[in-house]
């Protein structure tokens, strides 16, 4: 069993890096859509898992993102190696700025102040026509690599096999740094966070910003991925299912994002058949998956030893997150309430 | 323009609002769950009274009472069912399973009723509307006024005055105290579930005759009575309600004077406002820490 | 209690390496990717001794299912040629893939019936921020391809090879509009009430250009409202007398509604959306409602009428639980230029002589719609014809294309 588990790795590995040359269009569309969703569930896993805060600004920033990218290679002809990395610090910036409230903010008003300002995005992306081309929608044309054109959705898959790796690997050092353990420090308890030393306010702006540049990143591959972007792509269904995603494949687990990526991906396309019944499938599906595996498929898979244990990730129900345990983030508020 | 008009038309919109975000806020309160399938619970309650008014013809009233009661039988059950098992699962998580909900109520009500969008007679007839100098009040903004206020005063007295209430008031605040003095907080909960769904469902039939009826009539409601809700303070039923009236006066006279398309996200941008001057809204409590 | 506990999480040592972990995960995806591996794509797709396979995609679920009538009313038209024999002894096969108006998936939809179901022809595309996210990948596979209701000009123009429309576009009905606007009498003060999406815009591009008096107000209505008192009291502090509505059947409703509730009774002029008369005035609280109403349509008549009687029968055969909407007639105007462009390409078809069969099909009935389709070469834009119904003792009334005193 061992043995099988060592060889594994490489072999899918290759085999992905293959897979672009047996798949039809469709198959690797549906791939690359994994790929980008999966970078997207990581950067939002820091901040909704690792962070524990409840935030619904991430489909506008991955918005911002997309459009960042798709405006300055239509408009100003930027190559598309410039626009990238643009897309991700300008959703940075702009995610940045809309956490500031947020800091000091805990749960639903954290949850509606980013929804709040999720809508004014879109808001923004509507009617601002002289920058966004309104409704109209931007197209995106492929880039090229030395020469070498990335379209088609074969060519591009390299592209965002590379780029979901680097992200995987750069979300994995973060979260085993000390940073990753400031986060969980303070999702468990801020008050005893702060008095071994951590600054709660830099900490949180840092994961805000942090995943407001996978969003950002992510937007502009998921632009690349489907070639014309409109503002409704990046509302509240874009935004359902990226806390789907996170949730089904597990909160606090790097690789939970991408089996959630893959469900969440791959389930819609499997349900075609279904025609009209496809939506309440889809929904009793999520509901069973969450009720039967409320620590999604890494938090079950892990606990039936099926996949290897990660950094911070412990199941859920041995956290304190039991009220009547009195500790967590309910916990820590909950004894001033009863006071009124 | 009349800005008593605009006012009244405002008032009956928040009470709609309130009604939501009651239904969000009583969950919440109990177990730290935030519903996003309430906007179809609105769904529900809107079809239900459609099938009992329109298709079976029994007076409105009884629409209002029969989907009442149906959409607090479905709350206590789902609770039971679904969200009992998981109580001490994250919050996330939770929100998550109301989201799977959400997508299944969707899923089923366009089954019967997807194929169109269907519409509520006018429960006055052809009653026109009421003239007041130069303010024109249509009576069922009225009628969604009055049944608001009503349904609030009588949870209102419920929490204070009744023995049921007051168990479900010592739950909210202190659980394991609750268990200790013999409260069955299994069923207070399932009890919250069927208060918070009635009152969804009450508004629905309350919406329907204004609103259009289709399966995801329920989202833009679902919005609008959680920003009231956190306006208010979410911790808070008169805050939800006070919140929720704010909020249906403050866009319509933004419409009304500044510009319509700016009157959805006019209700957003000042609760940003709110919550960066006072974070816990209104009439919420900044919890206090203990360590 | 609120200590950090000996076993917090946060202190707690793990095994570093996991990309196990995340190649199983990968290898899912391989594995689906290997399941359903097509062959290689054979010269012409989709035409065998016996069928011709035709691909339709449009929403069956989400929001805009409604929708669905319109691929329907096209599946329906295929179903009756079938049952006809067929063309030049071949049966229409149709392939239905759901696209829910969301680009994301309708480029899934497309891709799909391009790599996997293989079709000949492609008819579908009920919403224009789908159509316009798959046009370069039908384009670059030469897949002839039939908008089924999407209304914007920016599919079919400039003409491509491939890209035809029956659909009553929003440029051609704009102008309709502005058209008949422009000849009712004494306007002075003209307002154009419109949704902030890509389908009101064509409408109100065409109507801004030609309107007179020139320069018209744009009021926005966002989606899904309840409540329409700030655009309506808006309307009447500017005593507007004519109002142009570009607004989807729920927003109109909910829009009559509440002009009627506060008196507002200028001339409203809407698109082909809101002409199901009699269900409007449902809808809106009574015949008062919508007395002032006309709406320019690319129908010829409403459902169920004399003079689309045949392809009501049609559509009621073919889906007898489905509700009968002008929605239902919407897409066969594009089924019949299909049939048509079949039946010409002859015995020996391929996309090449299909295409060319097709641009030489001038004045043929669309079926309910209200034009002859016309093609060329250099015109894929089929239907140009317009009319103007207006709801006369309850029922809609063609009045033609100018103003005419109601009695």
């Amino acid at each position: 069993m061992q043995k099988i588990q060592r060889w594994f790795a490489p072999v899918v590995l290759v085999l992905l890096l293959l897979a672009p040359l047996v798949t039809d269009r469709y198959i690797q569309y549906v791939i690359n859509l994994v790929l980008v969703y999966a970078i997207v569930g990581i950067g939002l896993n820091l901040l909704l898992g690792y962070a524990g805060q409840f935030a619904f600004a991430h489909a506008a920033l991955m918005g911002i993102g997309a459009y960042t990218a798709a405006l300055l290679m239509f408009r100003l002809q930027v190559s598309f190696w410039i626009a990238l990395p643009a897309a991700g610090i300008v959703a940075t910036i702009i995610g940045s700025l809309g956490a500031l409230p947020a800091l000091r903010m805990k749960r639903v008003y954290l949850a509606l102040v980013t929804l709040a300002f999720a809508e004014l995005i879109q808001w923004i992306l509507v009617h601002w026509k002289g920058l966004t081309f309104g409704t109209d929608g931007v197209r995106v044309a492929a880039p090229e690599f030395f020469g070498w054109s990335l379209k088609g959705d074969h060519r591009l898959s390299y592209l965002l096999l590379f780029m979901m790796l680097l992200f995987y690997v750069l979300a994995k050092r973060i979260v085993e740094s000390k940073i990753g353990r400031s986060l969980v420090a303070i999702r468990e308890n801020e008050i005893v966070a702060q008095c071994n030393g951590i600054s709660i306010a830099r900490t949180k702006g840092l994961v805000f910003a942090l995943s407001a540049f996978y969003a950002g990143i992510g937007g502009a591959l998921y632009a690349l991925t489907l070639g014309f972007i409109v503002p409704e792509s990046f509302h509240m269904f874009q935004l359902a299912i990226h806390f789907s995603i996170v949730v089904i494949g597990g909160l606090i687990s790097m690789y939970g994002s991408l089996l959630g990526a893959i469900m969440l991906t791959m389930l819609p396309e499997l349900l075609r058949g279904f025609q009209s019944l496809q939506e309440i499938i889809f929904g009793v599906l999520l509901s069973v998956f969450i009720v039967f595996m409320p620590a999604g498929l890494a938090g079950f898979g892990k606990r039936r030893g099926w996949l290897p244990d990660e950094i911070l990730s412990r199941n859920w129900r041995s956290l304190p997150y039991r009220r009547d345990a009195g500790g967590g983030d309910r916990g820590a508020s909950a004894p001033g309430e009863q006071s009124k | 323009m009349d800005t008593l008009t605009l006012v009244v038309a405002g008032l009956a919109n928040g009470s709609l609002y309130a009604l939501v975000a009651l239904g969000l806020v009583l969950i919440y309160k109990t177990q730290d769950v935030v519903n996003f399938a309430h906007g179809e619970v609105l769904m529900i309650g809107a079809f239900i009274g459609y099938t009992v008014f329109q298709i079976l013809g029994w007076p409105y009233p009884v629409a209002l009472i029969v989907a009442v009661i149906a959409c607090g039988a479905m709350g206590a059950l789902i609770e039971r069912a679904a969200f009992r098992p998981l109580a001490e699962q994250h919050h996330i998580t939770l929100a998550m399973l109301t989201l799977g909900l959400s997508f299944t109520l969707k899923g089923a009500a366009r089954l019967p009723f997807g194929a169109d969008i269907y519409t509520f007679p006018p429960i006055f007839g052809d009653t026109s509307s009421i003239v007041i100098g130069t303010a024109v009040i249509a009576p069922q903004n009225l009628v969604i006024i009055g049944v608001a206020v009503l349904l609030s005063l009588a949870l209102f007295v419920f929490f204070k005055a009744a023995t049921l209430g007051k168990q479900m008031r010592a739950t909210q605040q202190n659980l394991m105290g609750a268990k200790l003095v013999g409260i069955n907080t299994g069923r207070i909960h399932s009890g919250m579930w069927a208060l918070a769904w009635a009152t969804g469902g009450a508004a629905g039939v309350l919406a329907a005759p204004v609103a259009l009826l289709y399966p995801d009539m329920g989202t833009d409601f679902l919005l609008k009575g959680f920003a009231a809700a956190v306006l208010g303070g979410f911790d808070s039923v008169p805050g939800a309600i006070v919140g929720a009236l704010l909020i249906g006066v403050i866009e319509i006279l933004f419409g009304g004077y500044v510009s319509t398309a700016f009157q959805h996200v006019s209700a957003f941008c000042i609760i940003i406002v709110v919550l960066f001057i006072r974070p816990h809204g209104l009439f919420g409590h900044k919890p206090t820490h203990r360590v | 209690m609120y200590a950090i506990r000996k076993s917090s999480p946060v202190v707690r040592a793990v095994p570093r390496f996991d990309a196990k972990g995340l190649l199983s995960g990968l290898s899912f995806i391989l594995a689906a990717g290997l399941c359903t591996t097509a062959p290689a794509i054979a010269a012409d797709p989709g035409v065998t001794k016996d069928t011709i396979t035709i691909g339709v995609f449009g929403p069956r679920t989400g929001p805009a299912n409604i929708y669905r009538l319109i691929d329907e009313g096209a599946i329906a038209v295929y179903n009756e040629a079938n049952a006809a024999g067929g063309i030049h002894g071949r049966k229409l096969k149709v392939v239905y893939e759901d696209d829910g108006c969301d680009p994301t998936k309708t480029r899934a939809a497309v891709k799909k019936l391009i790599y996997q179901d293989q079709v000949f022809l492609i008819h579908g595309g009920n919403c224009t921020s789908g159509v316009l996210a798959v046009k370069d990948e039908i384009v670059e596979n030469k897949v002839p391809y039939m908008v089924m209701g999407a209304t914007s000009r920016k599919i079919a123009a400039p003409v491509n090879p491939y890209i035809f429309t029956t659909v009553g576009l929003g440029d051609f009905v704009g102008q309709a509009m502005v058209e008949f606007g422009n000849s009712v009498p004494n306007v002075k003060k003209a307002v154009i009430v419109r949704h902030p999406d890509e389908w009101a815009e064509d409408f109100t591009k065409a109507v801004l250009a030609k309107a007179s008096p020139a320069a018209p107000t744009v009021i926005e209505v966002t989606r899904n409202i309840t409540d329409a008192t700030t655009q309506v009291l808006q309307l009447k502090n500017m005593g507007a007398d004519l109002v142009y509505v570009v607004l989807y059947l729920p927003e109109s409703s909910v829009f009559f509604r509440d002009a009627l509730k506060y008196g507002l009774k200028p001339v409203f002029v809407t698109t082909s959306t809101t002409t199901d008369f009699p269900d409007l005035a449902k809808r809106s609280g009574g015949e008062a409602a919508i007395a002032n109403v006309f709406a320019v349509s690319a129908l010829k008549a409403p459902f169920g009428t004399e003079a689309v009687k045949k392809d009501s029968d049609i559509f009621i055969r073919n889906f007898p639980n489905e509700p009968t909407m002008s929605f239902s007639l919407m897409g066969m105007s594009g089924a019949y230029a299909v049939v048509e462009g079949l039946k010409r390409a002859g015995p020996n078809l391929t996309r090449e002589s299909y295409i060319k069969a097709l641009e030489t099909v001038n004045g043929v009935p669309a079926g309910p719609a209200a034009c002859n389709i016309k093609f060329s070469p250099t015109q894929h834009e089929g239907c140009r014809d317009m009319t103007v119904w207006t709801s006369v003792g309850g029922k809609p009334t063609d009045i033609g294309r100018t103003w005419r005193k109601k009695n």
